[in-house]
């Protein structure tokens, strides 16, 4: 009899696997945004800080909620189909280091925008959650809108806008331009250029 | 007795396997469910007597997912704004934004710096609440050209509270009640009627533009009752003034974009488009 509890239990169990696998229940693109941007306000507000602490604690935390592969593939657009798998690597190394590099100094122009939270939509695998932020000066609130892509359970996002303005759409029309001119190997070699530039001025 | 324990346990062990199946490298499993060879180590792979029949699989199967890859993306493209600007003109272009780029540096920035040391952030903030309210009415008529009658009553409406309780238009109150300013010019009606770009243009002094834009532009012009009520001197002074305002405001942005782009030019001209572009899809 005993036994027969057990396999009952066991069985029970064993019904339940599948949901435990599958049935996590996943964070709302919303919430997960959300959550990196207080993440990353809670740094920004932290004095105990220094600034190039501050802005290396960000970055981990964009690192972590961007996907780059499909950033870069983005970027590419068409031109991403025609090359190998090595120069795509290449290509996203390079890309995620020109953003960030970007970026480095950009966060400590914060100075207490509020931001207000609008409605996020579901198109799986795609998501988009809608943005304002309320700056001292402007008329109007800035719109932005984070893009998010089903990776694996988890919304990561690959485009920005702001203003209407695509990040993504902005950097393929630049290097497409690059790239009608000159050859790929040449395009990276401009970028890895206008990383150095970047660090350098930082 | 027995048999009820006998069939929980091959009912469990059915479920524990297809969790199993579920869980752990679904994709493979499931691919050698229909594709076996891949189970195979690679250099067996290319022995295997059924390869023909497995490769043309391999190939449906890529063609299969190669068209979910396209779908995803179109449905991905959908919303963003696609294509570029025709620009024949460029060399010219690239000129005019370079002529823009050093009347930015050398005589608006060092201009809009003494401008803001010498009046305190809110009232520039203030002036540019009442020039803007100034051109309410061509925002108006824009909104009613284009059939737009909720948005022309919000710009009805703050004009009318913005006049009076904010003091000449100086303050806003009309954003606190919840009437949101209104962004319409001729070059968006034009665009609501199915004008395109026709091309990119880099105007001196008004920054980039396109073909649409600066008709818009001279349009928006003569519906301004000021133009018609001042003297063409204060009307241009009037528009300075709104320029080196602005520019106080705005110190750091444009240098911030063009820090960060990789070709600037192709930036500016890329944000423009989408940005009117999308002010127009409103």
């Amino acid at each position: 009899m005993r036994t027969g509890k057990i396999l009952t239990v066991l069985f029970l169990f064993c019904l339940g696997l599948p949901f435990l696998v599958w049935g996590e229940p996943k964070v709302s693109p919303m919430d997960q945004v959300k959550s990196e941007i207080d993440q990353s306000l809670a740094i920004l507000k932290n004095p105990k800080l220094k600034p190039h602490e501050r802005s290396e604690e960000i970055l981990r935390i964009v690192d972590k909620s961007v996907e780059w592969h499909e950033v870069a593939k983005r970027v590419l657009g068409i031109r991403w189909r025609r090359v190998n798998s090595e120069q795509r690597e290449k290509f996203t190394e390079l890309f995620k280091e020109f953003v960030k590099a970007n970026y480095a100094d950009k966060f400590e122009k914060y100075s207490g925008e509020k931001i207000e939270y609008g409605k996020q939509e579901i198109d799986e695998p795609y998501s988009r959650v809608f943005l304002k932020i309320y700056t001292k000066t402007q008329t109007k609130p800035v719109s932005m809108e984070c893009r998010l892509i089903d990776k694996e359970g988890k919304w990561m996002v690959y485009d920005i806008l702001i203003e209407g303005v695509s990040m993504v759409n902005n950097y393929r029309v630049q290097i497409n331009n690059i790239l009608v001119n000159s050859s790929f190997d040449k395009m990276l070699e401009t970028l890895r250029k206008k990383v150095e530039k970047l660090k350098k001025t930082a | 007795m027995k048999r009820l324990v006998q069939s929980i346990l091959v009912l469990g062990a059915i479920c524990f396997l297809s969790s199993l199946v579920l869980a752990e490298g679904s994709s493979r499993l499931l691919l050698a469910s229909v594709d076996p060879v891949v189970l195979l180590p690679k250099d067996q792979q290319e022995m295997c007597p059924c390869k023909d029949k497995v490769d043309s699989h391999r190939i449906r199967l890529a063609q299969r997912w190669e068209e979910e890859e396209k779908a995803r993306e179109a449905k991905d493209q959908g919303k963003t704004i696609q294509g570029t600007m025709p620009d024949p003109f460029q060399p010219m272009n690239r000129g005019l934004f370079w002529v823009n780029d050093r009347l930015y540096f050398d005589a608006l920035k060092p201009l809009a710096r003494v401008y803001g040391f010498i009046l305190p952030e809110d009232v520039r903030v203030g002036v540019r609440h009442a020039i803007s309210n100034l051109h309410a009415p061509i925002r108006f008529v824009n909104s009613i050209l284009q059939l737009k009658m909720k948005k022309a009553g919000v710009v009805l409406c703050r004009f009318v509270v913005n006049s009076t309780v904010g003091i000449a238009g100086f303050l806003d109150p009309a954003t606190q009640m919840g009437l949101e300013k209104v962004d319409e010019d001729a070059g968006q009606t034009l665009g609501v009627y199915g004008l395109k770009e026709v091309f990119y243009l880099d105007v001196p002094i008004l920054g980039p533009s396109c073909v649409r834009d600066a008709l818009g532009y001279v349009a928006d012009t003569f519906m301004d009752p000021l133009y018609y009520l001042l003297n063409a001197w204060v009307y241009a002074g009037l528009y300075a003034l709104d320029k080196v305002n602005e520019t106080s405001l705005t110190i750091g942005t444009y240098e911030d974009f063009k820090r960060s782009a990789i070709d600037p030019y192709i930036a500016v001209r890329n944000a423009y488009y989408q940005y009117r572009r999308q002010l127009i899809q409103k």
